[in-house]
């Protein structure tokens, strides 16, 4: 088992290295031997899960590790660690990451640089996969910066449009603005348990130890922030959001993966994998429920206002990231963990049949989607698709949103009284932003001659509808997945309540009817958008969250550094370094006015010397 | 065998001499030859050794002046060991951009060997005579190499470089006649000094007084703040190769000297300026980090960015653990690798083009994938990527120096968010964007001799951040025996 793990990990990083050596000019092939790699990474997680099932104990966890920096007060390990969450994640990354691969070899097919492409999706892959297999806070902080890394050079993969590279360079950033967090969170756990004798970075021996000392309360609060801060990075929880929405710059199947599978998936991941952290230290997980309740509902009433395929399916990964954060944040790892695997799926589907879409169409907006025949007939496959994943979103029964959001708002119907409206509030939103989309989209046929020419539009090859049936399949079953034995330790599935679901139930098909009949007939964007609802113009600017940033970047920071240039400039190089150079020319000007040259005035010198010489020898023999 | 280190580059230096300037071709030959033998020299110290055994290998001692107590005396531990393998590798990197030199090749070769010698011979000297000795004799070459092959405002960078690294030698020379005097067995004999120390140590007033020199005096060299302000101009001025030894080695030599004067020596003394140093780095740190976001110039940037830089080396130094000063020489390797691979781009591209703001390119990535892909690859060393060894440098002095001053470590900390900031925008801006068609003669590395130096030093830096083990098993036990 422990040798098909490692071989999970380097597969992908071995197809990057021979990618990057000698198969960057030969694209096609790249291709093949990149979703040839992914695939051979899931076939051996499905072994893994084989063993992993026929194992005898209850509920095993196994590990294995090299010292990577054998040192003595803080050894740093480098290793793997199996139990049901990392099974469960391994088959997520690596089943729909290949299937994200397989699509993309046709969707960037005539992208001369496909060969980078593929080797930084292979690196994606790697990194995520050794977020998942890590055992020790320091491996996992490795393979969490080369996420970034990853994310930067894929967002950015356009570098040529200036956007493309902003955005890169954006999320880069704002994830990095959470490491920081992260890293001092690690230092000072570190530093305590250092402290206290017991310096370690391995996740199993900090819980075992967790059991017979305690952290100070205030401590331990600053270490789980610190931790959460990075989480809220790299899983896009506000404040720290902002990437997500411009990383749709890079290519749609990057996205996928980016939403699906990987980098957002990795912070909710880690929550639960450091739950038993989380959990001694209830006020942070307040702070973490508020954060993603928050999020939530900030990210579903931005999407009603985008025009943009991409963002508003940027933005309902934000806000159904909330929901994933809040689960933890209520202490049910189990439910967050479940809405991440059926979100996986269907999120996946949306914007592989989005790019199905975009690919077909060459346009993004919305409103200059729709075509002559309608979609449903011209691109039957990408249109049901999109539909059920829709379907999935919104939380209609039987598909698999349905079961796990159900089991968040079942938590969430424990907890904080507004939490659980903002929570409900945001079933009503999502299935608003969706049926807007849908209705543009889908139920619109064009009359205005101007959009003629995408009535030529066809359904994508077997590469790409392929993917699109088979994660549709697992939009919809993916809610009778047996994942209790993978999960089975870390929390509960909330007793099923009928109320709640009929009130679930109600508000998504309220949702969906109001944006039906509200854009069924229009045409193009008008600029009201309801005056019963929040002020457009707070929308549109997502809650200002972007212009303070710059703002803040504007007047706060680069000033700070103007400030520092000028003080280099003026004081230490004019001041210190100018400034002796001055006294040193004075001081040499003043003794040089001694050296006149005159004979009598040196003689004059030496006779009042000798004279003080005499003086003071005479003085100093006396007493 | 150990002087041969020394006295390849310095006999070759004047074989380069006696070579008629005509034959134009044969001087590269020598200065390559040269620096590859030591290379491969270095390589096979490092293949010999022996970490597990403890003390200097490779020891020799040639009396010189006995009345005195001077003695040619060199050896290597797991500390200069490291420092000798990074000098190889940077002045062989260096060495093929000096060989592209088209001003006067053969005073620029010469000059540029006799730097490299000397060097080797701080880096390897055990004796304190000749340690100085050499220390002043890299400062000799440095002044006409810069004033002479410079670019832009080169001799007023000189001529700062040159004061600012002299002056502080003076502080430091005063410190080792006190130290010669004061221990007072009339050697020059670092082992034996050390060795003595460690047994009879100095009052607390005569350590922190000789600390002082001693940090002063070297820190100006380590470009410790505010004595940093040559760094910037120094580098922006000096010719590639020279930027190259510089920020890549030269720089390393004061936080050596510091480990191996000021606290193998005087430890209670070193303690005694810890807090002091370690809030100065601190705040060299955020300082010359934010001053590096708001340059134009690239070399400035770096230039900049290496003051910042050498704060995590100097605030691993003052924690005084294991770890952290494990962490500060293993950060001096690799940032001196990383630096030197930063300044080789930035000269390959200004040999060129003859620009180097941050604002005048644009889309290089296109244009020169090779050279961009260097350049991206070095900033992500800089900013501390893991897979680089720089990453787990900075980590090392972060777990070492946090139980000392968790505040500091959280400032350093951000500091890294601050070299994302100003690296990743000048990334953006060279090779990202849309291609200006201004630069449309610029050719990319193509030649294996162009290849080399990109490949060498970032090749080392890939090899130590996957196994960092390889340098720090070198490394740790020297540092173990020196730290009280």
């Amino acid at each position: 088992m422990i040798t098909l793990s490692w071989a999970i990990l380097w597969t992908p990083f071995l197809t990057a290295v021979f990618i990057f050596f000698f198969l960057l000019s030969r694209p096609r092939a790249a291709g093949r031997l990149a979703t040839c790699g992914m695939l051979a990474a899931f076939l051996c997680a499905l072994a893994l899960l084989w063993d992993y099932l026929s194992l005898k104990e209850a509920r095993p966890v196994l590990e294995s590790s090299i010292l990577w920096i054998p040192f003595a007060p803080s050894p740093v390990e480098f290793g793997v660690l199996i139990d049901g969450l990392t099974i469960l994640m391994l088959l997520i990354v690596t089943g729909i990451g290949s299937l994200i691969f397989l699509y993309s070899m046709s969707y960037m097919e005539r992208d001369e640089s496909c060969g980078r492409y593929f080797a930084c999706l292979s690196l994606f892959a790697f990194s995520m996969l050794g977020i998942v297999l890590s055992n020790n806070f320091i491996q996992t902080f490795i393979f969490w910066e080369l996420v970034g890394l990853s994310s930067y050079l894929l967002i950015g993969f356009w570098f040529e449009k200036r956007e493309a590279a902003t955005a890169g360079k954006k999320a880069f950033l704002t994830t990095r603005v959470g490491d920081v967090g992260m890293m001092i969170g690690i230092l000072s756990l570190f530093g305590y348990l250092a402290s206290r004798g017991i310096g370690t970075f391995n996740f199993l021996l900090i819980e075992e130890r967790l059991q017979t000392i305690s952290i100070p309360s205030p401590l331990l609060y600053a270490v789980c922030l610190g931790l959460f801060l990075g989480i809220a990075g790299k899983s896009a929880q506000a404040p720290l959001h902002v990437w997500l929405p411009d990383a749709m710059e890079g290519p749609t199947p990057v996205s996928a993966l980016i939403h699906a599978a990987t980098m957002v998936a990795a912070g909710v991941f880690l929550l639960a994998r450091l739950f038993f952290l989380f959990a001694q230290s209830p006020a942070a997980l307040l702070v973490i429920a508020w954060t993603g309740g928050i999020t939530a509902v900030l990210a579903g009433t931005v999407a009603v206002v985008q025009n943009d395929i991409k963002k508003i399916l940027a933005y309902s990964t934000l806000s159904q990231l909330g929901y994933m954060v809040l689960a933890l944040g209520l202490g049910n790892p189990y439910a967050g963990m479940f809405h991440l695997t059926t979100h996986a799926f269907f999120k996946a589907l949306l914007f592989l049949s989005a790019g199905s879409l975009i690919h077909a169409l060459h346009t993004q907006n919305i409103w200059n989607m729709r075509t002559q025949k309608g979609l449903l007939r011209s691109m039957p496959i990408t249109s049901v698709t999109f539909f059920i994943g829709t379907l999935a979103l919104m939380g209609i029964p039987p598909t698999s949103g349905y079961f796990s959001k159900e089991s968040i708002l079942a938590a969430a119907s424990h907890g904080s009284p507004v939490l659980f409206i903002l929570a409900l509030a945001n079933v009503f939103f999502t299935s608003f932003y969706m049926g807007r989309l849908c209705t543009l989209v889908f139920f619109q046929k064009s009359h205005s001659a101007r959009q003629n020419h995408l009535h030529t539009a066809r359904e994508s090859g077997w590469k790409m509808t392929i993917p699109l049936i088979i994660l549709a399949g697992f939009s919809i079953g993916g809610g009778f997945l047996p994942l209790h034995p993978f999960l089975g330790a870390r929390g509960h599935s909330e007793p099923h309540s009928n109320t709640l679901a009929l009130i679930s139930i109600a508000l998504a098909g309220l949702g969906f009817l109001f944006a039906f009949l509200r854009y069924q007939k229009k045409s193009h964007e008008h600029e009201t958008l309801d005056s019963w609802m929040t002020p457009r113009f707070i929308l549109e600017k997502k809650y200002f969250f972007d212009d303070v940033y710059d703002a803040f970047i504007h007047f706060v920071q680069e000033n700070i550094a103007r400030v520092s240039d000028l003080f280099e400039r003026r004081v230490v190089v004019e001041g210190g370094m100018n400034g002796s150079a001055r006294l040193t020319r004075r001081l040499s000007r003043l003794v040089r006015t001694l050296q006149t040259g005159v004979v009598q005035f040196y003689a004059l010198f030496f006779a009042a010397g000798v004279t003080v010489i005499i003086y003071v020898l005479i003085l100093s023999g006396k007493s | 065998m150990i002087f041969l280190l020394t006295w390849i580059p310095f006999v070759a230096a004047f074989l380069i001499l006696l070579t008629p300037s005509e034959k134009k071709s044969a001087l590269p030959i020598i200065a390559k030859t040269a620096c590859l033998l030591t290379f491969l020299l270095t390589i096979g110290f490092l293949w010999r050794f022996r970490p597990d055994q403890p003390g200097y290998q490779f020891l020799i001692r040639i009396e010189w002046f006995p009345a005195f107590g001077i003695a040619y005396q060199a050896g290597l531990d797991g500390i200069n060991m490291t420092l000798c393998l990074l000098h190889a590798l940077v002045s062989l990197a260096g060495v093929f951009t000096a060989a592209r030199e088209k001003k006067r090749l053969k005073e620029y070769l010469f000059f540029y060997l006799i730097l490299v010698g000397a060097i080797y011979g701080v880096f390897t000297c055990l004796d304190l005579f000749f340690l100085y000795l050499f220390y002043e004799t890299t400062l000799i070459p440095l002044y006409p190499m810069i004033g002479i092959w410079g670019s832009k405002n080169k001799e007023y960078g000189a001529m700062q470089l040159t004061l600012f690294i002299t002056a502080g030698a003076a502080l430091a020379l005063f410190g080792i006649l006190l130290l010669y005097q004061k221990t007072g067995f009339g050697t020059f004999d670092l082992i034996r000094i050390t060795e003595h120390l460690k047994n009879a140590p100095f009052a607390a007033h005569d350590q922190n007084f000789l600390a002082a020199l001693i940090l002063i005096g070297f820190g100006v060299i380590a470009s410790l703040w505010p004595l940093h302000s040559w760094s910037p101009i120094g580098y922006a001025a000096a010719p590639t190769s020279v930027s190259m030894l510089h920020a890549g080695v030269l720089k390393k030599m004061g936080p050596y000297l510091i480990l191996r004067i000021a606290l193998a020596c005087l430890p209670a003394g070193m303690a005694h300026w810890s807090t002091l140093l370690a809030v100065l780095s601190g705040i060299g740190i955020l300082y010359a980090g934010y001053a590096a976001i708001s340059q134009k110039d690239l070399k400035f940037m770096v230039g900049f960015s290496s003051v910042s830089h050498m704060g995590y080396v100097l605030l691993g130094i003052a924690a005084m653990t294991v770890t952290s000063v494990s962490g500060a020489v293993l950060l001096m390797f690799s940032h001196g690798v990383m630096a030197a691979a930063m300044f080789a781009v930035i000269g390959f591209i200004y040999e060129q083009t003859h620009a180097r703001g941050v604002f005048d390119f644009g889309g290089l990535g296109k244009k020169a994938p090779f050279i961009s892909m260097s350049f991206i690859m070095a900033s992500l060393a800089s900013l501390g990527l893991p897979g680089f060894s720089n990453f787990v440098a900075e980590l090392l002095i972060f777990i070492g120096s946090w139980e000392k001053s968790p505040v500091l470590v959280g400032l350093a900390v951000l500091g890294v968010l601050i070299t994302a900031i100003y690296l990743l925008r000048a990334v953006q801006h060279v090779c990202y964007g849309e291609f200006n068609p201004k630069w449309n003669q610029l050719k990319d590395a193509v030649t294996w001799q162009e290849k080399f130096p990109f490949v060498l030093l970032l090749g080392a830096l890939l090899l130590f951040g996957f196994w960092p083990q390889g340098l720090l098993r070198l490394i740790q036990p020297a540092v173990g025996a020196m730290l009280p």
